[in-house]
């Protein structure tokens, strides 16, 4: 016990240190309620997010668009599932509600639906005030979030919107990079023929360049923060 | 010597506007790598990482087919490419049959060493670099200036003038909008590209796995939002499995930025796949639903045959080797003329590009060692820099200059003895009241632009040195002094106090009079066979007398001695005995007087300041930045620290002669550093320190002392 603990103080302080916003909360309504005082002082308006156990679990979703923010799924199939309001459509139902999103008479096919839903997605990434993801695990040495996926969906939310949190269980902490190469080993994606997930992308700190002069360690080209959100047990 | 080459360099070296960048960028990636190197065993990490990639080269031909098979598995249209012909048009040909017409591209030196995006803008396909150094050097048509940071050589008004022109709108050259525009750009183009390329850092054999790293967060977007992608991957980036990566992870970003991780490192297997819709699984995902990964061979499978220059595969393109280097310091990146910089972009350039370019630049090296040093692969960058000179020495000969001094004259003592008397009276007109020269005549004169150089003395320290034949009998440790030829002609009053010195310590000094020159000069220009004539005649020469130790005030010489004498012997198993024995027995003058630990013989009682500067072969070559800091203070000195007391001074034989200029700036660095100490001496261990240094003030009209540290403890300054 006491050994996660200590774990959890080294990947706070780590990734403090590489630049992104640490916070610790000890119950659901603490994690609600950060998350909520984040999104009105920011203004944010509009947020992406991938699939998260810790978000249903605080039901974040439903909190945010409570407090004015629309939140849009990533992932196809639950994006699908929202314009279906949950239920279950055939094809060409669900081919109908995509071309009344989309704005152009989509096919009922899979590849047409998915050619749409990317392209759709693309600007929901780009326009979204915040993104939110949940990562895998932590690893303590670098303060690193490590995030794995088959879709791509979760690095594009972390990537394109203007703020990024990620979701993080607190017991869920690799001490070095070599545990969490352990870790990684064991989890194969279930893609047949793949022996990885087919991305894992660790993130450390907050994107930067020093490429413009007088501009050191700037944000580059990703979110402008970090955030980090870290559910006590 | 190449008449280009130095022209370019002098363009460098005058252009104000570049060498303001250039220091701060010095300042900033020096700040950087400490910080980097805190709380690591830089050591220990970077054995494993050579080792790593040492079994990785080695077993090249296996783990590229395991890659393969585990690629494919996964999804990934794979095919491999011998040269970039054949990469650019694979490329080429797959965005035409996809009707493609804009591209998106991360940071890859690969594709630049290829030169694929010229190849794909001359087909009528648009190209936008995403790294925002990257495409800052796109839009001015330029090369990059540095393995990292392609763009460290521009200011904010030179980038606001591209974008400016490239927006067609004014575009104000202050830092913070000026990066705002240059993202929003770049937004605009993710959007609307409908294809990304990219190279990879690493490559995982065991999972086919690529691992693409980025800070700015262009490689997480471009990797993921275009649906067809290609990777372009040198075949030297594959190991075995996810530790070899994390051996790589674990430095990569802590040498060249400082940072701990890179702050985006993508592992990517194969093609995605997104859940179910109405009850049908897609096929694909939101990342790429065709990957291409092109390995390509381009030169590396002949560097791998080659024993001498295998070593330069290890190399995981972190430029920290760049950083440090006194000579991109002193020009950035473009000089190089091609695409790989410093010292470890000479040899890359030999087998990728151009071996004639190779063989100039290998001619600007100094041989500091600062890029051997830092290097987290663990390559011995100047060695291979050596040894591309000698594979040019043996294809094409000694010019005969150098014939004549090396193999004619520095060979045969006896004729560099008479050479050295012949030069003393020619010098005559030219002494100055110090016994300088300060300007030599047309067309030797460039080699005093910047120093003066000492007069050479007509009563050698070898005559000098007659009565110290032989070790004084009964006394022990016996100490054979190894004078080095700085000492013996230019210097022989310093060779006499070091024999005072060693004698108030206590010890039993005497000097070889067989000894020779260490082949130095010789051995750094490619001539082996010269180094080793003279090797063979040193090692016979100090085993005379049965030394306990040999000491050196030349560290230069030392690093001879000790490290290449068996390295030159090695396949003459008697000699190389000999060479080992010797080596084992050499020391720094400095580094044997702390090992004797006795007190200081001669102690200062004034309140005096100096500052020390560290000789390249002393504290890199032979580990020693210490001792001599100790003896120093022993002594009764206080010890001003300068900035950058291990730079280079700029003293270089072979790159004096190609490019005085150069050795001229990195010189003036050092000068300045010494005066901003306000001390009045400057204490070094080397003899060739001592040179250029005393030439240099001595130019400058300093009343600054540079005094030996033998000299400083002999009370003789
Ligand atoms: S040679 Fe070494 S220091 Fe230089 S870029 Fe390669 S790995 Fe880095």
């Amino acid at each position: 016990m006491s050994d996660k603990i200590e774990l959890l103080e080294r990947f706070k302080t780590e990734a403090a240190l590489s630049g992104a916003q640490v916070t610790l909360a000890s119950s659901a309504d603490q994690a609600v309620d950060f998350v909520l005082g984040l999104v009105k002082d920011k203004g944010i308006t509009t947020a992406v997010k991938s699939a998260s156990p810790i978000a249903e679990r605080l039901d974040l979703a439903a909190r945010l668009t409570k407090a004015g923010v629309k939140v849009m799924e990533t992932s196809i199939a639950q994006w699908a599932a929202g314009l279906a309001r949950g239920k279950d459509v055939p094809m060409d139902k669900l081919a109908e509600l995509i071309s009344a999103v989309s704005g152009e008479k989509v096919p009922p096919e899979p590849e047409a639906i998915l050619r749409v839903a990317r392209r759709i997605m693309k600007d929901m990434y780009a326009g979204a005030g915040l993104g939110i993801t949940e990562a895998d695990f932590g690893i303590a040495e670098t303060g690193t979030l490590v995030t794995l996926e088959n879709e791509g969906n979760a690095r594009l939310a972390a990537a394109l919107p203007r703020l990024h949190l990620t979701l993080l269980d607190g017991t869920h902490i690799a001490s070095s990079l070599a545990d969490a190469a352990e870790l990684i080993k064991g989890s194969s994606g279930g893609i047949p023929g793949h022996k990885l997930p087919t991305f894992i992308t660790y993130l450390t700190g907050r994107n930067t360049t020093a490429d413009i002069p007088g501009a050191i360690f700037a944000r580059a080209q990703g979110p402008a923060e970090e955030y980090i959100l870290i559910l006590k047990a | 010597m190449s008449g280009k080459l130095r022209k370019q360099v002098r363009q460098a070296l005058a252009d104000e506007t570049l060498q303001a960048a250039l220091s701060r960028f010095t300042m900033l990636t020096k700040f950087g790598r400490q910080m980097g190197m805190t709380g690591i065993d830089f050591e220990a990490l970077r054995q494993d990482l050579h080792k790593r990639k040492a079994r990785a080269i080695d077993n090249l031909p296996t783990l590229i087919k395991e890659f393969k098979e585990n690629a494919s598995a996964a999804g990934v249209v794979i095919s491999e490419a011998e040269n970039a012909g054949q990469v650019n048009d694979y490329i080429a040909g797959l965005a035409r049959r996809r009707g493609i017409r804009h591209i998106i591209k991360s940071k890859s030196m690969l594709t630049e060493e290829i030169g694929l995006r010229h190849h794909l803008e001359h087909l009528g396909i648009r190209v936008d670099e995403t790294d925002i150094g990257e495409r800052i050097v796109q839009l001015a048509g330029e090369k990059p200036a540095h393995i990292v940071g392609p763009a460290i050589h521009k200011t904010t008004e030179q980038i606001a003038f591209l974008f400016t022109e490239l927006l067609g709108e004014q575009i104000s050259s202050e830092s913070q909008p000026l990066l705002d525009t240059v993202r929003g750009s770049l937004r605009q183009s993710y959007l609307d590209a409908d294809m990304g390329i990219s190279g990879a850092n690493i490559a995982i054999a065991e999972t086919g796995t690529i691992v693409i790293l980025t800070n700015e967060g262009n490689g997480q977007i471009v990797t993921t939002l275009s649906p067809l992608q290609v990777a372009v991957v040198g075949i030297e980036k594959i190991m075995p499995g996810f530790e070899d990566a994390n051996a790589v992870l674990r430095l990569l970003s802590r040498s060249c930025v400082g940072t701990k991780m890179t702050v985006y490192t993508s592992f990517i297997t194969g093609t995605g796949r997104a859940g179910a819709i109405s009850g049908t699984q897609l096929s694909g995902g939101q990342g790429p639903r065709e990957l291409h990964i092109v390995l390509v061979d381009n030169g590396r499978n002949r560097m791998r045959d080659s024993d001498d220059f295998r070593e330069a595969l290890y190399c995981i393109k972190c430029g920290v080797c760049l950083n440090v280097c006194p000579v991109f310091a002193s020009l950035s990146g473009q000089t190089y003329g091609h695409v790989y910089q410093g010292g470890i972009g000479t040899i890359l350039t030999a087998f990728y590009h151009d071996r004639k370019r190779s063989r100039d630049l290998s001619e600007m090296c100094l041989g500091c060692m600062s890029c051997k040093s830092v290097c987290p692969a663990g390559i011995d960058i100047p060695g291979l820099i050596r040894k591309m000179r000698a594979q040019h020495v043996r294809e094409q000969g000694l010019p005969a200059g150098k014939r004549l001094a090396y193999g004619t004259i520095l060979k045969h003592p006896s004729r560099l003895e008479s050479a050295v008397r012949a030069c003393a009276k020619l010098q005559e007109p030219f002494l100055d009241a110090d016994s300088m020269i300060n300007r030599l005549p047309y067309p030797l004169s460039f080699i005093t632009d910047t120093i003066s150089l000492p007069g050479l003395n007509t009563n050698l320290l070898r005559s000098r040195m007659i009565g110290y034949a032989s070790p004084a009998p009964g006394k022990a440790p016996k100490v054979a002094f190894y004078s080095g030829c700085v000492t013996s002609f230019a210097y022989p009053g310093l060779g006499e106090d070091v024999m005072r010195l060693l004698e108030k310590y206590g010890v039993a000094p005497y000097y070889p009079q067989e000894q020779a020159c260490c082949g130095a000069p010789a051995y750094f220009s490619g001539d082996s066979d010269t180094a080793l004539a003279l090797a063979m005649r040193n090692i016979q020469a100090l085993s005379s007398g049965d030394p306990d130790y040999i000491i050196t005030v030349c560290p230069g010489c030392a690093v001879m001695l000790k490290q290449e004498f068996p390295n030159l012997t090695s396949s003459q198993p008697v000699l190389h005995e000999s060479a080992l024995r010797l080596s084992g027995r050499v020391r720094d003058l400095s580094q044997l007087l702390a090992e004797l630990g006795t007190k200081p013989v001669v102690k200062t009682s004034e309140e005096k300041k100096v500052t020390y500067h560290d000789p390249c072969h002393l504290k890199r070559g032979l580990g020693i930045f210490d001792e001599p800091r100790k003896l120093i203070e022993a002594a009764g000195y206080r010890l001003v620290e300068m900035n950058d007391s291990d730079a280079c001074c700029g003293f270089g034989g072979d790159t004096l002669l190609a490019h005085p200029e150069l050795c001229g700036s990195i010189l003036q660095r050092k000068l300045g550093n010494i005066e901003a100490t306000g001390t009045d001496t400057v204490v070094t261990a080397c003899t060739a320190c001592v040179l250029q240094l005393r030439g240099g003030l001595h130019k400058k009209n300093s009343p600054i002392k540079v005094v030996h540290i033998a000299e400083l403890l002999a009370g003789q300054h």
